[in-house]
């Protein structure tokens, strides 16, 4: 239980940063400044609860509001450039608030020790969640539930004429300036907005972490950000929670078994999932031909007949299958995972360069169990046998 | 109401528009008609304040504008359409006019919330009424880009009438219509007429412009050629000699 407590606050804390990012990318910008925001929410809330005894509700939106100032201040010189430019301005800007954290020492003395950043580092005492008694469902649900306010005033807005204007300065903003719309305020606008929501989500994550550093907020971070609302879809907000959980959920927990072969299964998953669904996951049931719809729908209720059999059958079956893949390190679920891949792998050309990309890594593995098996202990050669 | 005085403005070495002066009155259509690269839809993209001007003076109803961003100089009262077409492709017709809902008249109707959120009954209403007006109104909801070439221009159209306009500067309306098409514009600018809005327009197709100008000026490397009545210009040397060619042309296309 304890680790779906933990992916849920994940998924609500990655959902509110892909949000942040999906805000800005309505106006045709790709923003990697996106960690960055989330840097400054997550420390500023973090030292405004642990350092100054703040409630949490009220750090985390001075935590947004100061995220939002920034963006703002930052956002008049950088959105100045378009395209690309716009993404190394960004990018200059996400790094230059990992390494002000890098740098930034300030700590003050509460009982006998001392808290707060310390640099290099990081920032460790952030204990407001054990320290006022909130067990673990408390935290995953205040997650989700600001993760679902923070999606429904997205959502709203996008709905309202805000996500119009948004939409057509995307596509063409000198159109749309040609019809009064005041590109400034409309572009430095939107990322004010996303400046605060990714505030609010930094100030969760610095909080369910407990520790934050300065290494959390890098670029890698900044490309999850705009991965989700792109995977997703930008037609609609649930796009960017179903990435969320597509590729926090299943790609990276979900894969984790997989050890080796999770990095080179994660990209190659994502431009399955990007064919599948060009337009992102909220269309994709539209977007899907009948013959991609047969597979993936086959593939998955393969997986859960799989999982169910195995569940039902108790101990035996898994415990049976669990004996026969020995020593490879696998596990029975693990096998439903894999399934479910062979059989969307086997049906169609695209499966099929995936399963080719992966055979380098599988002929390691494979050779490294085999090497493991017959160099092994004699004892375990008779039961082969038998 | 509308005034250019000695409007230049310079590529790199290129002269686009060299020192032109043209007034347009209110309540009147006025043409400008020159061969391709003559400076034609670089005069509009000036008016409208795409990019600032090399030298001169643009004045409209007594203010300057000549330096004013595109969203400044519509809230002034200027709108227009581009000559290859620009729709938001991926928004709704309904949607595309309902981001031209930043004119001052409109402003005024609905407080900053209301302007950014739902709108109010009365901006509703004047969609309704252009998207009636352009022939648009049971396409309301489909795609922008997935319309027919004729009805993505009466949208373009349409979407610079939400704004409310008092000057309406058209980049070559006419181009790529068929001959019905043309007439049905014909009726459209003349109705426009009627509503009290004056028309700057830029047209390669003769038929329409000669028919419809109240005045006409052309255009030659920047340079303002001949400006008169529609007779006057057909009737003029240098018109011929540099556009319009032999006298029997102002009836059908002229050649490119």
């Amino acid at each position: 239980m304890q680790f779906w407590y933990g992916l849920a606050q994940l998924v609500g804390v990655h959902t509110i940063l892909g949000l942040s990012a999906y805000v800005i990318l309505q106006t045709g910008q790709v923003s990697m400044a996106q960690a960055g925001f989330l840097a400054i929410g997550a420390y500023v809330s973090g030292m405004l609860t642990t350092m100054g005894g703040w409630h949490i509700v009220p750090a985390l939106l001075v935590g947004g509001v100061t995220a939002a100032v920034v963006a703002t201040i930052v956002g008049f010189p950088a959105l100045r450039v378009k395209g690309l430019m716009f993404v190394v301005a960004t990018i200059a800007f996400g790094e230059a608030v990992r390494l002000f954290w890098f740098n930034f020492t300030y700590q003050v003395k509460q009982g006998a020790d001392m808290v707060g950043p310390v640099g290099g580092e990081g920032f460790k005492q952030i204990r407001y969640f054990p320290a006022n008694g909130w067990t673990d469902l408390d935290r995953a649900l205040f997650i989700l539930g600001l993760m679902a306010i923070v999606m429904a005033g997205v959502w709203w807005l996008d709905r309202s004429r805000v996500g119009v204007v948004l939409r057509a300065v995307g596509e063409d903003d000198l159109a749309a300036q040609s019809v009064g719309v005041n590109l400034t305020a409309v572009k430095v606008g939107a990322f004010a907005i996303s400046g605060f929501i990714a505030g609010i989500g930094g100030s969760l994550y610095s909080h369910y972490t407990t520790h934050i550093e300065h290494l959390n907020f890098g670029i890698v971070l900044a490309t999850f950000a705009i991965a989700y609302p792109i995977v997703g879809g930008l037609h609609n907000v649930f796009g960017t929670l179903a990435a969320v959980i597509f590729i926090q959920g299943f790609l990276v927990e979900g894969l984790r078994f997989l050890g080796d072969w999770r990095n080179l299964l994660f990209g190659a998953l994502i431009v399955v999932a990007m064919n599948v669904s060009p337009r992102g996951f909220v269309s994709v049931y539209r977007d899907l031909s009948t013959y991609w719809r047969r597979r993936v729908y086959s593939g998955a209720i393969f997986t859960v007949v799989l999982i169910i059999v195995g569940e039902a059958a108790g101990g035996e079956v898994v415990a049976f299958v669990d004996g026969l893949l020995g020593r490879s390190g696998l596990q029975f679920n693990h096998m439903a995972w894999i399934a479910f891949l062979v059989v969307m792998a086997v049906w169609s050309w695209r499966g099929l360069a995936i399963l080719i990309v992966m055979i380098p890594a599988g002929l390691q593995r494979l050779s490294g169990v085999l090497r493991d098996s017959l160099g092994g202990s004699a004892a375990r050669r008779p039961r082969r046998t038998a | 109401m509308l005034d250019l005085r000695a409007l230049t403005k310079n590529f790199g070495g290129v002269v686009a528009v060299d020192g032109l002066d043209l007034t347009v009155e209110e309540g009147k259509i006025v043409a400008l008609i020159g061969p391709n690269g003559s400076g034609k839809s670089t005069t509009v993209n000036l008016i409208a304040g795409i990019f600032p001007a090399s030298g001169g003076a643009i004045t409209f109803k007594g203010q300057d504008i000549t330096d004013k961003l595109p969203h400044r100089t519509l809230e002034c009262g200027i709108a227009r359409t581009f000559q290859n077409i620009r729709l938001f492709n991926e928004l709704s017709v309904w949607q595309n006019l309902w981001v031209a809902q930043n004119a001052p008249e409109t402003r005024k109707s609905q407080n900053f919330l209301k302007r950014w959120m739902s709108g109010s009954a009365l901006a509703r209403r004047s969609v309704e009424e252009e998207l009636a007006f352009a022939d648009l109104a049971d396409k309301r909801d489909e795609l922008a880009g997935n319309l027919a070439f004729g009805e993505q221009r009466r949208l373009e159209l349409a979407r610079s009438l939400a704004a409310k306009p008092s000057l309406l500067l058209l980049d070559e309306p006419a181009a790529g219509m068929n001959l019905e098409e043309v007439k049905a514009l014909d009726g459209r600018l003349r109705k426009l007429q009627e509503r009290g809005i004056t028309i700057l327009l830029v047209e390669h197709v003769m038929g329409l412009v000669m028919g419809i100008a109240d005045r006409i000026a052309v255009l030659n490397f920047g340079r303002k050629i001949a400006e008169g009545t529609p007779t006057e210009v057909q009737a003029d040397e240098l018109v011929r000699e540099a556009y319009l060619g032999t006298p029997d042309t102002s009836t059908s296309q002229a050649a490119p």
